[in-house]
């Protein structure tokens, strides 16, 4: 460290050349010199720091998400050209940032706006909006007690899930029927879902073999459902229901006395049933 | 060890400077009534430090054969000031088992070298931060002393260690080292 006997007074500069002499203290080696010089100033180096968001909110339409752009203001109110070093990071590393110029050199009043790119690592696992915060380091070199922070967050919109339900009747027999319902997602993310039924007469009673469900992209998941009629009155129950009343135009219904009922009643393959 | 064959040496310890050339000669005897090829090595040195004149060679029944050993090692800082043990072997080429080996020394000499640099050479603010860099190109450990002088007289040097260090001559090999166990390569004294 090379400080001068008497600090410039504010604004003004003052120039030292200096020499160092390097004496090696064995053998019959010569001493060697170099030279430099000293810029003394009143202060340290003065700058400002700013983060302007270009588009801080993106979309994650594939499940990952596009990079946040930021723009970077560096202002040196100093009196001497000053090199400013950039360094990024994120919460749990989340994110990487990328500076147009990690080294930026700002001449005395001068300002530099630098790109910032911030890119999420993480593979969106969900339809759920997300958030980044990240900040930016920025000292002058050589000058790291002098470090600035900036902080930003980036903004994940969640991407629009894309799913499809099938119910494919594997076995249609009797007041209690069996169903298979495929649930497939076709978007870029997990997703989860919750399954319930009704019937609007409620003379069903349909369960599923499970409620919540967990689908990856891509996947497609089946889930036995099982529906039952809530107490159908003796005489009305079939045991066959492969044909639709032809009356109400459903499967079965308690208390119909449609003819078309008493045709499937009494069609071979419910006779064999019995 | 086998009797069949004896090397003889002129002497067993060279001290030399690197950058020098030494010829040191040796004698192999074929003690054994067959006529052998030889093969003639060096163990224990590295092969740019030295010239074998005779790798192979045929040497009849109780004949002699002398051989010429150049040694050359380099003058920079893989020839480290310190003591070298190689050996010299001497194996039948249709029985390698029937072999001998003569231990030599190298004793290597230091020479001093370095080189100085000043980074940034020119730096702003109310007290100047620089890095010397003193590069020990020799060949042994060097303590050093550090005197700074300005254009104005008006300026404190402080170095940052400020007692005189010693700059490893293992620096250049790339391994860690030095008093405060700086960097390898290049030693520094950084200012604070």
């Amino acid at each position: 460290m090379v400080r001068p006997a008497v600090r410039p007074n504010f604004g003004e500069t003052k120039l030292y050349d200096i020499k160092l002499n390097v004496f090696p203290n064995i053998g019959d080696a010569d001493p060697k010199s170099v030279t430099g010089r000293l810029i003394a100033t009143d202060s340290p180096p003065v700058f400002y720091a700013n983060l302007e968001p270009e588009v801080e909110i993106v979309d994650a339409p594939g499940g990952v998400a596009t990079p946040g752009k930021y723009k970077l203001h560096l202002s040196n109110t100093w009196s001497l050209e000053t090199t400013l070093i950039l360094e990024g990071s994120s919460a749990k590393d989340q994110c990487d940032l990328l500076f147009g110029n990690t080294r930026v050199v700002v001449g005395p009043g001068q300002s530099v706006t630098v790109p910032v790119t911030v890119t999420p690592k993480l593979r969106i696992d969900n339809y759920k909006d997300r958030s980044y915060p990240f900040d930016i380091t920025v000292y002058p070199e050589r000058w790291e007690s002098e470090s600035k922070y900036v902080e930003g967050e980036l903004k994940v919109s969640a991407p629009k899930p894309d799913f499809r339900l099938d119910l494919i009747p594997i076995e249609p027999v009797g007041p209690a029927a069996k169903y298979d319902m495929f649930v497939t997602n076709y978007g870029h993310a997990d997703l989860g879902i919750t399954l319930s039924a009704f019937d609007h007469e409620e003379l069903l009673e349909i369960e599923f073999e499970r409620t919540e469900l967990h689908v990856h992209a891509g996947e497609r998941r089946r889930v036995p459902v099982t529906v039952n009629v809530v107490d159908p009155p003796p005489d009305d129950r079939p045991s066959c229901t492969t044909s639709p009343c032809a009356r109400c135009r459903k499967m079965w219904t308690p208390g119909c006395r449609s003819t078309s009922w008493a045709r499937s009643q009494s069609t071979p393959s419910r006779r064999s049933t019995r | 060890m086998s009797d069949q064959i004896e090397i003889e040496l002129s002497k067993d310890v060279i001290k030399t400077h690197p950058g020098d050339t030494v010829v040191e000669t040796f004698v192999i005897a074929n003690r054994s009534e067959v006529n052998d090829q030889f093969i003639v090595a060096v163990e224990g040195l590295d092969s740019s430090w030295y010239e074998l004149e005779t790798s192979s060679a045929k040497i009849y029944p109780m004949d002699r054969l002398k051989c010429r050993l150049t040694l050359n090692p380099p003058k920079d800082s893989t020839a480290l000031a310190e003591t070298h043990s190689f050996s010299v072997k001497v194996a039948a080429k249709n029985d390698p088992r029937i072999e001998t080996s003569v231990p030599m020394t190298l004793v290597l000499r230091p020479f001093y070298n370095f080189e100085l640099k000043l980074d940034p050479p020119v730096f702003g603010g109310p007290t100047g931060n620089y890095d010397l860099l003193i590069h020990n190109a020799g060949n042994d450990d060097v303590p050093f002393r550090m005197v700074g002088i300005d254009s104005n007289d008006s300026c404190r040097f402080t170095f940052t260690p400020n007692a005189p260090n010693r700059t490893c001559r293992r620096d250049a090999e790339g391994k860690s080292c030095g008093p405060a166990g700086r960097s390898p390569k290049l030693w520094r004294n950084k200012a604070v």
